[in-house]
């Protein structure tokens, strides 16, 4: 058994379940017979509590013990924090702002030089507005 | 004739010879980095298409696609890691030629072949696509409902070594399709109050997440392993007495690559294998493959170049895609406020037939690119991988927030980027999540539709003819790597008894 793949399915049997109650409350079947609002949302939640369940069991009865290597989990911690701040920082400074304040630790951290960074943010950030800003006129915050 | 003038004239411009240059430098290097790919390159090249006509726009990502496909042979034959999973029958001939000193002569292969390849699939999508799109005028919403199904049923070829992650990926699709205001009854579903969530799900915004924002994650955990290639290694191309050796072989790997990559879920990968198989027995030369064969080079990649104009058909005729690079397009004709299916042949004549030149002029850019730029291209492998990574991150962001101008969008694209890491660390495969979410709405939809046409009765389904060969052609879909897993087996039970015995 391979405890992080149970853990997914279980959680999949947990959404399912979750999301069948909600299909529940909606109208199953409309006038003339025909299916309702929740007839589709409702077959999918089976679905999925069905496949997560048949996965689940499959792990239980499974002899590979094999784990999920995560080698480099603090990078991945970094990187997803980073991104969890950029997209706070986005709407408080704006893009243009955000973007350098996200980039440049974020890739000296992940072993950029410092030189490097500062060289590829700076092209980033104006690459950004010279095509959005400038060429496109697409909108950034 | 009167249409290909239409479409001369959307391409033949400024910003339309501009964007399909742009889009297929962008492909090559987006291709020849391995980790990124078509899809993603598509997904991150669509808010630059914002400002552009619909046109010029198609052109611009149809162009990038087929650049990639041909750009994932670079890293294949120079490092022997593929750029893209279509490039991974190319390694087998390319990266020994490169051992053997002869990298140029390998890239050359692989060049020619992409563009042979890519310009007889496009010649067949011209050819098969109009009258397709014709019959497919004649569906109703059950011939709809059920070529969803069929195209659902793909999913047992698209789940790879675990059919039951498959399936249960396809029924989280579906399930997301169902959120925001029910197309028939206008009823909010799982809506919880949120206003931006009643268009539904943006399907852009997931593809970001599922596709950019998990392969960042990726790539943050390969910081640091480089593989340097050597771009000063790279000279000669092939001479013309070996294109014209070649040309037999270009030609069987094309019409391979073009039926293949017109099979829903097929895809560009399976060409490549299957051409390269098929070059094995036909060249005369099956002992030399696997040890730096041109020929085993060349077929592979005019297949999986080829597959590019097929993956077109079933796309531009009947709204169905074939693979996660066309699903990602279908949602950027959507967001230019463009159907895919055969009405596009109708209202938007200057858009399919300016893609049909486009894809001429994208093959000769491509090859053009391809042989002047060769070093450049060849120095984009050695980009490390915490660039990327960043770089790639920031631009997502760009394309989550431009769909709709809102930051709740980049908060799901963020969502969907960490949900898709994890289900790639267990080994769901994404491509059947991505079909489920994109066939869904179809399905739910005309099935409703067809089930008020026919006042609560399912006779309609199997009553109209169209409709009944596509769920027959749907249950065959579905069983056929059933059977061939069973057949294998059998076969591998019989020579163990066999070898038991003797």
């Amino acid at each position: 058994m391979r405890v992080g793949l149970s853990i997914i399915s279980g959680l999949m049997i947990c959404f399912a379940a979750w999301f069948a109650w909600e299909a529940s409350t909606l109208p199953e079947s409309m006038t003339l017979g025909a299916p309702g609002p929740g007839r589709i949302p409702m077959i999918a939640a089976m679905m999925i509590g069905g496949f997560a369940a048949l996965l689940l069991v499959q792990e239980l009865r499974s002899k590979d013990r094999t784990s999920v290597p995560y080698p480099q989990q603090p990078r991945v911690a970094i990187m997803g924090g980073a991104g969890v701040v950029y997209a706070i920082l986005i709407p408080v400074l704006g893009y243009y702002l955000a973007t350098p304040v996200f980039m440049l630790p974020v890739l000296v951290l992940l072993r950029t030089s410092w030189r490097a960074a500062m060289g590829v943010t700076a092209g980033f950030t104006a690459f950004v507005f010279l095509v959005f800003d400038q060429l496109l006129n697409v909108p950034l915050p | 004739m009167e249409n290909i003038l239409v479409g001369m004239e959307a391409v033949f411009n400024l910003a339309g010879l501009a964007a399909i240059l742009a889009g297929t430098a962008a492909g090559i290097l987006v291709g020849a980095m391995p980790g990124l790919g078509p899809s993603l390159g598509v997904a991150l090249l669509i808010p630059v298409t914002y400002g552009l006509s619909p046109s010029v726009s198609l052109n611009m990502l149809v162009a990038l696609y087929l650049a990639a496909e041909y750009g994932g042979s670079i890293s294949a034959v120079l490092i022997g890691t593929p750029g893209t999973a279509a490039a991974t029958a190319t390694v087998m001939d390319g990266y020994p030629l490169n051992q053997k000193g002869e990298p140029g002569r390998a890239l050359g292969a692989s060049l020619v072949g992409s563009t042979i390849g890519g310009i007889v699939g496009g010649i067949a999508l011209m050819l098969i696509s109009e009258p397709l799109a014709a019959l497919a005028l004649r569906f109703g919403p059950a011939e709809y409902c059920a070529l969803g199904v069929f195209g659902l049923a793909i999913v047992a070829s698209l789940s790879g070594k675990s059919l039951l992650k498959g399936l249960l990926a396809a029924a989280i699709g579906i399930a997301l399709t169902t959120v925001g205001v029910d197309p028939i009854s206008g009823e909010p579903r799982f809506t919880f109050g949120y206003f931006e969530l009643y268009a539904g799900i943006p399907f852009l915004t997931a593809l970001i997440g599922l596709f950019a924002l998990t392969e960042v994650f990726s790539m943050v955990e390969q910081v640091g392993d480089r593989v340097k290639s050597d771009s000063r290694k790279v000279r000669g191309f092939l001479s013309a007495r070996v294109i014209l050796r070649l040309i037999p072989t270009f030609i069987r790997g094309s019409v391979i690559g073009t039926v293949v990559g017109a099979v829903p879920g097929a895809g560009a990968n399976i060409a490549g294998w299957i051409a390269y198989d098929q070059e094995k027995r036909w060249s005369g030369k099956g002992e030399q493959f696997g040890e730096g064969c041109v020929e085993g080079v060349a077929a592979p990649e005019s297949a999986n170049s080829a597959s590019v104009g097929g993956a077109l058909i079933p796309l531009l005729t009947l709204g169905l895609p074939g693979s996660p690079t066309t699903a990602v397009l279908i949602g950027a004709l959507i967001l230019h406020g463009l159907t895919p299916g055969p009405e596009l042949f109708e209202k938007n004549p200057e858009v399919i037939y300016g893609l049909f030149v486009g894809l001429v002029v994208a093959y000769v850019a491509l090859f053009t690119l391809g042989r002047l730029a060769m070093p450049v291209w060849v120095r984009v492998i050695d980009v490390p991988k915490g660039i990327l990574a960043v770089v790639v991150f920031a631009l997502g962001t760009i394309g989550a927030y431009s769909i709709r101008n809102l930051m709740f969008d980049v908060w799901l694209a963020v969502g969907f980027g960490v949900c898709g890491f994890f289900l790639k660390k267990y080994r769901f495969p994404m491509a059947p999540l991505v079909l489920g979410m994109v066939l869904g709405y179809m399905v739910e939809s005309n099935y409703r539709r067809a089930m008020i046409m026919s006042q609560g009765s399912h006779s309609i389904f199997y009553e109209e003819p169209i409709s009944l060969a596509f769920l027959v052609l749907a249950l065959l879909s579905f069983a056929l790597p059933f059977v061939r897993a069973w057949r294998q087996h059998r076969e591998a039970k019989m020579a163990a008894i066999d070898s038991d015995r003797s």
